[in-house]
């Protein structure tokens, strides 16, 4: 070989050496410019309310309780950080969920929304708020968030029990979702049709997804399984990028893929379940979430995971603000919110990067 | 990327069956013995069992019998021991890959407990980008996997495949989508890492004169079974071919492989 061409061969493993190491670099960067902007919302969350505090007495509230009147005190430390805290929480475990989802099922459509988890879980609250259903010996309080939880969990483990044998594969379990996604609105509508007007319009309200329930139990629970999903997530990140190129070639790298489905279920079902069952049916974000962190960082899951979570708690919380400043004074569900904040976000990323949706 | 151990690895195997749910593909087939730096071609007509008999001694795919790498029984191991041991190239690669090249090969080497082993200082980076070189694409190792033409696709593929450094390479139609020029550089990049590093390669082929020039051995396979194996001379002859694929055919040497003409398609 020519002494030019070795140059030439050993200048361009070096540039592309580098240019990989400065990826790498750059999407560590985003990371941190997205917990930044995460953080700054929250701020933004905590400082706003139907109830106009000055920004001073919030961040008294926040740093130097004893100096407040108890009123402002109650309500920045007892409604509005719960709910902004619930806001990040709801927001990365849904995303998180959803970007398993779609990795683990082969299907950018796949989130916790579209296959029928919400949904199981509004039927399990509807179980509950009309017809008084639930389980023996809990207090009334915790009746329809626990009836969301275990139809949630129920949903998942029969798409894991599908996605396990050996009948169907990810097409049929994304067929199967759609259709659990279906039942489960018909028999919340058959529930509807049967109510009263009182709870039909509790039934409604909780199913439009809101911030306004979370309490300080709320949020630790939450919190508690978020900080218990995450770190087995990340620890099935490598995996879940060997799978990005099909299953026959990550088995021959000696994955276990029904292991790793499995467990990836089982957090999806757990992260999905508990955020639906305290804060009603909040769909987009599940969805868009992945797709906003695929598009910023690509497909390396040890990226993309957190990623997920930081854009996931960065949508709710915007979302957050929004329901509170749309219309002045009122607090408009959030579920709702989410999707009219999401959509043009997402419609934006999509024009610019067609090919990575 | 150092000479192997010796004594050097002999891939054995016996009455080997499987199938998918019910129905059998491959009935009783043996193969071998297939010495350390050969390439073995498995020839024969569409759903002969070709990819089966591959994924089979990959493990991807339950089977009795028995497949012998070096006395160790393949068939009794795990998963992530077996991928240690053989590396595997499917057919194709997902139409969708938001992967780079680059990042789609390192990370063949974060997963399954793949060990760094002789390969020195490098860093995985730097394993993966030569292994890219390797296939003649270290231009595309930053380009998207899903961006890329079906040929170069198959590279990156192939790549993927070479930097674990099995001690067995199966490769399910390595150059089937490529053009002349790579077809030819595939088959001499796979013969001289197969003789340096003393792996045996099995490769699912569709091109005969390839095959002949390039194997040392191969097998014609044929409704589930081995009808005929061993030098290309000796196994590819023109009453073989009118019987495994039903066409007329004629066989003659050439100065590297075998002259092979199809004449016409045999109507039954």
């Amino acid at each position: 070989m020519p002494r030019s061409e070795t140059a030439a061969r050993s200048a361009l493993r070096e540039d592309t050496l580098r240019a990989y190491a400065r990826t790498v670099r750059r999407r560590v960067a985003l990371l941190i410019v997205l917990l930044i902007a995460t953080l700054a919302t929250f701020g933004l969350d905590i400082a706003t309310g139907p109830s106009y505090l000055p920004l001073s007495r919030v961040s008294a509230a926040l740093f130097a309780p004893a100096s407040l009147d108890l009123a402002s005190l109650t309500i920045v430390r007892e409604v509005r950080l719960p709910m902004a805290l619930m806001a990040l929480l709801v927001g990365a475990s849904l995303s998180l969920a959803g970007a398993e989802m779609q990795t683990i099922l082969d299907n950018p459509l796949a989130s916790p929304f579209t296959l029928g988890v919400s949904s199981a879980a509004s039927f399990g609250a509807a179980l509950g708020i009309v017809l008084g259903f639930g389980l023996p010996g809990l207090a009334a309080d915790w009746i329809v968030p626990i009836n969301a939880f275990i139809c949630a969990f129920g949903s998942v483990l029969l798409l894991e029990a599908l996605a396990r044998s050996r009948a169907a594969g990810t097409q049929g379990v994304i067929l199967f979702g759609i259709a659990l996604v279906f039942t489960f609105n018909a028999l919340v509508a058959l529930l509807q049709f049967v109510a009263t007007q009182e709870s039909l319009s509790q039934l409604v309200f909780w199913i439009m997804g809101a911030l306004g329930r979370s309490t300080w139990e709320s949020v630790a629970i939450l919190g508690v399984v978020c900080a218990m999903a995450f770190p087995f997530s990340l620890r099935a990140a490598n995996a879940m990028t060997a799978l990005r190129l099909g299953e026959d070639r990550a088995r021959s790298f000696g994955i276990d893929i029904r292991r790793l489905r499995f467990f990836s279920l089982l957090r999806i079902s757990a992260l999905a379940g508990t955020s639906v069952a305290f804060v009603g049916t909040i769909g987009f974000v599940g969805l868009v979430g992945p797709h906003i962190a695929r598009l910023l960082l690509g497909e390396d899951h040890r990226f993309l995971l957190p990623a997920s979570m930081l854009t996931g708690a960065l949508v709710m919380s915007l979302a957050s603000v929004a329901s509170k400043l749309l219309v002045p004074g009122v607090l408009l569900p959030v579920g709702i919110v989410t999707s009219i904040i999401g959509v043009p976000i997402f419609l934006a990323l999509i024009l610019k990067r067609p090919d990575r949706v | 990327m150092s000479e192997r151990r010796s004594p050097p690895d002999e891939l054995l195997i016996t009455a080997l069956t499987s199938g998918y749910g019910g129905a059998s593909v491959l009935e009783g087939v043996d193969l071998g013995p297939c010495r350390a730096g050969e390439i073995v071609s498995l020839l024969g007509p569409n759903a002969a069992g070709k990819t089966t008999l591959l994924r089979a001694i990959a493990g991807l795919q339950p089977a009795h019998g028995s497949v012998r790498l070096a006395g160790t029984e393949l068939l009794d191991l795990s998963l992530a021991d077996h991928a240690r041991l053989v590396g595997y190239m499917p057919q194709s690669l997902p139409q969708r890959i938001g992967l780079t090249v680059i990042e789609a090969t390192i990370g063949a080497l974060r997963t399954g407990n793949w060990e760094k082993g002789d390969q020195g200082a490098r860093s995985l980076e730097a394993i993966a980008y030569d292994a890219i070189e390797d296939v003649g694409i270290g231009h595309l190792a930053l380009r998207e996997v899903g961006h890329l033409s079906g040929g170069q696709r198959q590279l990156a593929s192939l790549s993927q495949a070479l930097v674990r450094a099995p001690r067995v390479l199966l490769l399910d139609e390595p150059i089937s989508a490529l053009d002349l020029h790579y077809q030819l550089r595939v088959m001499k990049l796979v013969q001289a890492v197969a003789r340096r590093r003393g792996m045996i390669v099995v490769m699912v082929l569709h091109d005969l004169s390839i095959a002949a020039r390039w194997s040392d051995r191969v097998a014609l396979l044929s409704g589930g079974r081995i009808v005929a194996q061993g030098t290309p001379g000796e196994a590819i002859t023109a009453e073989r071919l009118a019987e495994v694929y039903r066409v007329e055919a004629t066989v003659s040497p050439a100065a590297q492989g075998l002259s092979i003409v199809i004449e016409d398609i045999i109507e039954d």
